[in-house]
């Protein structure tokens, strides 16, 4: 239904030019968007621009008639692009699998509304960690099972919507998706 | 760690990304921002509805689904281009197939089905006349073609009469449930063209054997038959105030004046070639022998004084009953014609106006002198 509705304003916003559809697509994906660049980044403030700069390269594609099929995977695709180029332009000496920090005051701020309390800081903080373990477990394994297990653990994304992002069936991204978890588990457990 | 534990994490690392929430400020702002940015940079032109259309296929009908309808859908338009492609240039050919052709049974039904297509009762009247018509065309057309059966000719006369029929029972039709300015306007319409089917039916006559001829004499019965039916119709109407706009007494005066002369021509044909018939052989032949002929003479002579009295109403039936026996007259004379021939070999002469051999008693417009019994 969710992807009727978003493929109803794209139309609107191509078809009709309907500047407000946009903004209604924005308005659905903009949180999970942010949630899913700040756990990448190291500050706030990096997430929103690399958040607002994700829906400026989707209207780009928008007006470029490019095929989009997904809209939610399509964001996820230029967020995370664009996480991959601000740590290459970083040229920092985190690589960037590890796109976690773990700086305490790049992370808490007193504007950061839910998370302004300590223990949610720390919260925070202990997901980075995990996450950038999770990472470098997954970087370890061949590239379509990282690719594969990137959308699906990382970003979230249903086997329908990986399928067409890496240009193959649903039922096979499912087989390499199970394939690529018994890798994972077959791994030397030492990091 | 195993995968067990990955996952773990991956749960703890999602329930974490639950709690982030960005700031309301900032996304309005940037909602603001991206909108104006967006209003600017898109085109202020219209898309045509073409174009909407394509992108609206894009958007709604999966790919998939696009991809499984392709092939049935361009070999469906194949296979419908192929057979209403092949149907139309059928009924196309069959516009010039005549009783006896491959196509005419396509042309017939193409003609039922137009028929059916039509459901004001005037207008179906009109589309009638107009295969009438073709039926003459199709008897004109098989009548010179020498490689052409009589039996063709006959059937084509046969769908001639059966058309006219239907004509007949149309304009009874129309007079009984439209209005009288419509029922005398399709009167009149049958009426005028059951006059040139008439004359064109004896030119076809005229130009073929009498044995040939003689199936077309009963169909010329009908046309006149269907036109006294109009005239009929006209003289129920022309006193219509709605009506005599379109109808007037005078004009059903020379109708019935014109299907006089008609029928008094055709018996005069009739007259001239049993005289004609008489002189090229040694059969004794006499109008009594065909007493059709005085018969008719003399219901036309009927028909004649009641249009000279005014008694319009009246004459409809002498005409009927004329062109009736003046169609038997004409067979009559036509299997005299065929049985003399078949007896002795002697070329009929051509008749002549000063022709001295007074063997036939003719009763003519201008030349017999019979009483009405």
């Amino acid at each position: 239904m969710n992807q009727l509705v978003d493929h109803y304003l794209l139309y609107r916003v191509r078809a009709k030019r309907d500047a407000e559809a946009f903004g209604r697509l924005y308005d659905q994906y903009v949180t999970s968007i942010y949630r899913f660049v700040y756990l990448k980044v190291p500050t706030r403030e990096i997430a929103e621009d690399v958040t607002s700069e994700t829906f400026l390269r989707f209207w780009q594609a928008v007006l470029d008639s490019q095929d989009i099929l997904n809209i939610r995977a399509y964001l996820y695709r230029i967020a995370r692009n664009l996480v991959v180029d601000y740590y290459r332009k970083q040229e920092s000496t985190e690589p960037i699998s590890g796109s976690v920090t773990f700086s305490d005051e790049n992370t808490s701020t007193d504007h950061e509304g839910e998370l302004s309390d300590r223990s949610r800081h720390v919260r925070l903080i202990e997901a980075r960690a995990d996450l950038q373990i999770v990472l470098d477990r997954i970087g370890r394994l061949k590239e379509d099972y990282q690719d594969v297990l990137k959308l699906r653990l990382i970003d979230g994304l249903a086997f329908g919507d990986i399928a067409k992002i890496i240009g193959k069936s649903a039922g096979n991204v499912r087989v390499i998706y199970h394939r690529a978890l018994k890798a994972l588990d077959a791994l030397d457990p030492t990091p | 760690m195993n995968k067990r534990d990955l996952l773990q994490k991956l749960a703890s690392v999602r329930s974490t990304e639950r709690g982030i929430v960005p700031d309301q400020a900032w996304v309005a702002r940037t909602r603001e921002t991206l909108l104006m940015q967006v209003r600017n940079s898109a085109s202020t032109a219209p898309v045509r509805s073409q174009r909407q259309a394509k992108i609206a296929v894009q958007h709604f009908i999966p790919e998939k689904l696009m991809n499984l309808l392709r092939a049935p859908a361009l070999a469906m338009s194949a296979v419908l281009m192929a057979v209403l492609g092949g149907s139309i240039a059928s009924v196309n050919a069959s516009e010039r197939s005549v009783p006896g052709d491959f196509l005419y049974p396509i042309k017939i039904a193409s003609e039922q089905t137009r028929l059916a297509l039509v459901s004001d009762k005037s207008d179906k009247l009109k589309l009638k006349t107009e295969f009438v018509e073709r039926r003459v065309q199709e008897i004109k057309s098989i009548a010179t073609a020498v490689e052409k059966k009589p039996a063709l000719l006959k059937e084509a006369a046969a769908g001639l009469k059966r058309d006219l029929d239907t004509v007949k029972q149309q304009l009874a039709d129309v007079n009984k449930n439209e209005l009288p300015a419509d029922a005398a306007q399709a009167a009149k319409l049958v009426d005028q063209k059951t006059e040139a089917i008439v004359n064109e039916l004896k030119q076809v006559k005229s130009e073929i054997s009498s044995e040939a001829g003689s199936s077309l004499s009963e169909v010329e019965a009908a046309a006149v038959h269907t036109g006294v039916t109009a005239i009929e119709v006209l003289l129920q109407t022309k006193n219509n105030p709605d009506a005599q706009s379109v109808v007037s007494e005078a004009d059903v005066l020379q109708s019935i004046t014109n299907k006089v002369a008609s029928l008094q021509n055709t018996l005069d044909i009739t007259a001239q070639k049993l005289q004609s018939l008489s002189s090229s052989t040694t059969q004794s032949t006499s109008s009594s022998s065909v007493p059709e002929i005085l018969m008719a003479s003399t219901t036309l002579e009927q028909a004649k004084t009641l249009v000279s009295e005014n008694k319009l109403d009246q004459v409809s039936d002498k005409l009927i009953e004329a062109a009736k026996t003046t169609a038997q007259a004409e067979a009559s004379v036509n299997q005299l014609a065929a049985s003399s021939t078949s007896a002795i070999v002697p070329i009929p002469e051509p008749v002549s106006e000063t022709s001295t051999t007074p063997v036939v008693e003719v009763p003519s417009s201008t030349t017999a002198t019979t009483t009405p019994p």
